[in-house]
């Protein structure tokens, strides 16, 4: 994903001065492609993300277009203030780039786990939400910004996720894109009751999961959402009894509680089944294929019940 | 200048005095301290250039103490980007005139309120006049307390770094802070030793001299390097039960002394 990114940077830097890309010293063989061809407008702001987003938002009120990258935790936490005052407050079309998300560094311990950085960011009115699930996916989301400028948090997982999107579809606000099954494994009809809701990576392995042990529950990704899109996402997913929501995130203020807020305002009654992780999370340093074990456990318990229950 | 800047200092500094009493508002102090700063600037098209409020080729003022923000809408309200019956609405419910700085209103460029913020954001306003080949130049206004923010040491070894010439911030250092001086608070002493060892290019100034603001905010944009003017205020400076009080951070004055504050600014 990560690559995708800054593949897009490069094309569109070509034809566009105003794109800048700040980092906090972090990207190291990622980043160089950009910073080789536009050195200019390439700013290592060092250690500093407080400073980061400042500058950042400085650029972007003055017409630029900045681009903010680092790991996780670091570009949001560290300056939520900065990001909420000066970025979110003000409107400004900045682009809050984080890798890592989730435990995807989970060898590296609780400091670069992002895991309560979607309850951080959706909470901010303006800002809206990027969980791209495969490279394709951040493409569409910048081409999307860049013609609809705002504030803007675009999590990212690392490299080498398998493409999963269907390229003819275009995204928008609060739009759920159908991942699985795909078009043209369509041989059955999908449930319109049951639906499972992936934001991020993880879809890729939700997908697997769904297809062997309850192949007829669709699986869709989310793409762009937040407080701006609420309404409009509410609409999109009130066709559905049951959703069962999978992140690789708390469940306070993270997807699932999002979606538990959207069916609030529809005013329905459908069943909202979270899959986040637990309080326990905290601490637990391992890789990421081990520690999201127990989101793919607890999903498979749930859709395993679903299936012997409602969907017969 | 000067003629037309000492009549804007105590246009704003009656006006300030004016609408924390309104609104029953905090931080007059602080606004006193930057008045005689504000009235040189707006009094000055050739140091700070206000054509309009978003004219391109205005320079870029912004005021990093938010708190002091009635002396800013006053000294704009001065400048004529806003009649004085809009202002006057400072403190009512949903006005733009809120009691911290508001990009709502005409001619202020960021909100501001948490210290530590504006100066970054000048320095992306720098970096983005430098690539945008414009020549327009960036002003922030600091307090000396909100010094002791981190964010604000990132940013300055960033502009130094990045040797923006284009950028002047100014210190308002009157050694008040919310409890009592800044020396013992927590020292940012000695101040001009530390910014000259991150890269700046420092000067000293009698903030309530308007000649000397004026050659000094001169020599500070004609530098090579981005420039720090050290500007010695007196807090609640021109109210004399005002001056160099920590009080006079969170009282507005009653009626009586605001006739008696009014009368002082103007017999000076």
């Amino acid at each position: 994903m990560r690559n995708a990114l800054v593949q897009w940077l490069v094309d569109k830097a070509q034809s566009d001065k105003r794109i800048h890309l700040l980092t906090a010293d972090l990207g190291y063989s990622v980043l160089e492609p950009f910073q080789q061809r536009f050195g200019k407008r390439f700013i290592n702001v060092g250690v500093a993300e407080q400073n980061m987003v400042g500058v950042a938002s400085g650029l972007a009120t003055e017409g630029l277009r900045p681009y903010t990258y680092s790991i996780g935790i670091f570009p949001t936490f560290r300056c939520a203030e900065q990001i909420r005052n000066d970025i979110d407050y003000h409107r400004l079309p900045v682009i809050t780039c984080t890798v890592g998300s989730g435990v995807a560094y989970g060898n590296l311990g609780y400091s670069h786990h992002a895991i309560q950085d979607l309850s951080l960011m959706r909470s901010l009115p303006n800002m809206v939400i990027a969980t791209p699930t495969d490279p394709f996916q951040v493409t569409k989301i910048l081409d999307w910004h860049y013609q609809n400028p705002c504030p803007m948090y675009l999590r990212l997982h690392k490299n080498g996720e398998p493409s999963l999107f269907f390229p003819e579809k275009s995204l928008d606000l609060g739009e759920i894109i159908q991942i699985y099954p795909g078009v043209k494994k369509l041989d059955h009809t999908p449930s319109h009751k049951v639906c499972v809701l992936a934001v991020g990576f993880i879809a890729d392995s939700v997908a697997k999961l769904i297809a062997s042990i309850a192949p007829s529950v669709p699986l869709y990704s989310v793409p762009l959402w937040g407080r701006p899109s609420q309404k409009r996402f509410a609409e999109k997913i009130k066709q559905f009894e049951t959703i069962i929501t999978v992140e690789d995130h708390v469940l306070e203020g993270g997807f699932g509680s999002y979606v538990m807020e959207a069916i609030s305002i529809c005013g329905r009654d459908t069943r909202v089944i979270p899959i986040s992780f637990g309080a326990d999370i905290v601490g637990k340093v391992a890789q990421e294929k081990t520690l999201v074990t127990s989101l793919l456990f607890n999903l498979q318990e749930e859709l395993l019940k679903l299936s012997s229950t409602c969907m017969g | 200048m000067t003629g037309s800047s000492i009549e804007a200092s105590r246009k704003i500094r009656e006006l300030s005095l004016r609408l924390v009493h309104k609104a029953n508002a905090s931080h007059i102090g602080s606004a006193l301290s930057i008045a005689d700063l504000l009235a040189v600037l707006v009094s000055s098209p050739e140091i700070c250039n206000l054509p309009a409020p978003q004219d391109p080729s205005r320079d870029r003022l912004l005021l990093s103490k938010g708190h002091a923000c009635v002396a800013l809408y006053s000294a704009l309200c001065v400048k004529g980007f806003f009649h004085e019956s809009e202002l006057m609405t400072y403190g009512d419910d949903f006005s733009p005139f809120m009691n911290h700085a508001s990009h709502h209103v005409p001619g202020v460029e960021i909100s501001t309120g948490a210290l530590g913020h504006a100066l970054s954001i000048g320095c992306g306003k720098a970096v983005a006049a430098r690539a945008k080949k414009e020549d327009w130049h960036t002003f922030v206004i600091l307090s000396d307390g909100e010094m002791q923010e981190g964010s604000n040491w990132e940013a300055l070894m960033f502009a130094s770094h990045y040797n923006l010439s284009n950028l002047t911030v100014i210190i308002d250092y009157n050694n008040l802070q919310s409890f009592t001086s800044v020396d013992k608070t927590l020292s940012i002493s000695p101040l001009d030793q530390r910014l000259s060892s991150f890269g700046w290019y420092v000067i000293q100034v009698d903030g309530h001299s308007h000649k000397d603001l004026y050659s000094k905010l001169a020599q500070a944009k004609a530098e090579s390097k981005p420039a720090a003017i050290i500007m010695h205020t007196t807090k609640g400076k021109g109210v004399s039960f005002m001056e160099n009080s920590v009080e006079w951070h969170y009282k507005s004055p009653t009626s009586i002394q605001l006739d008696q504050a009014i009368a002082e600014v103007y017999s000076q």
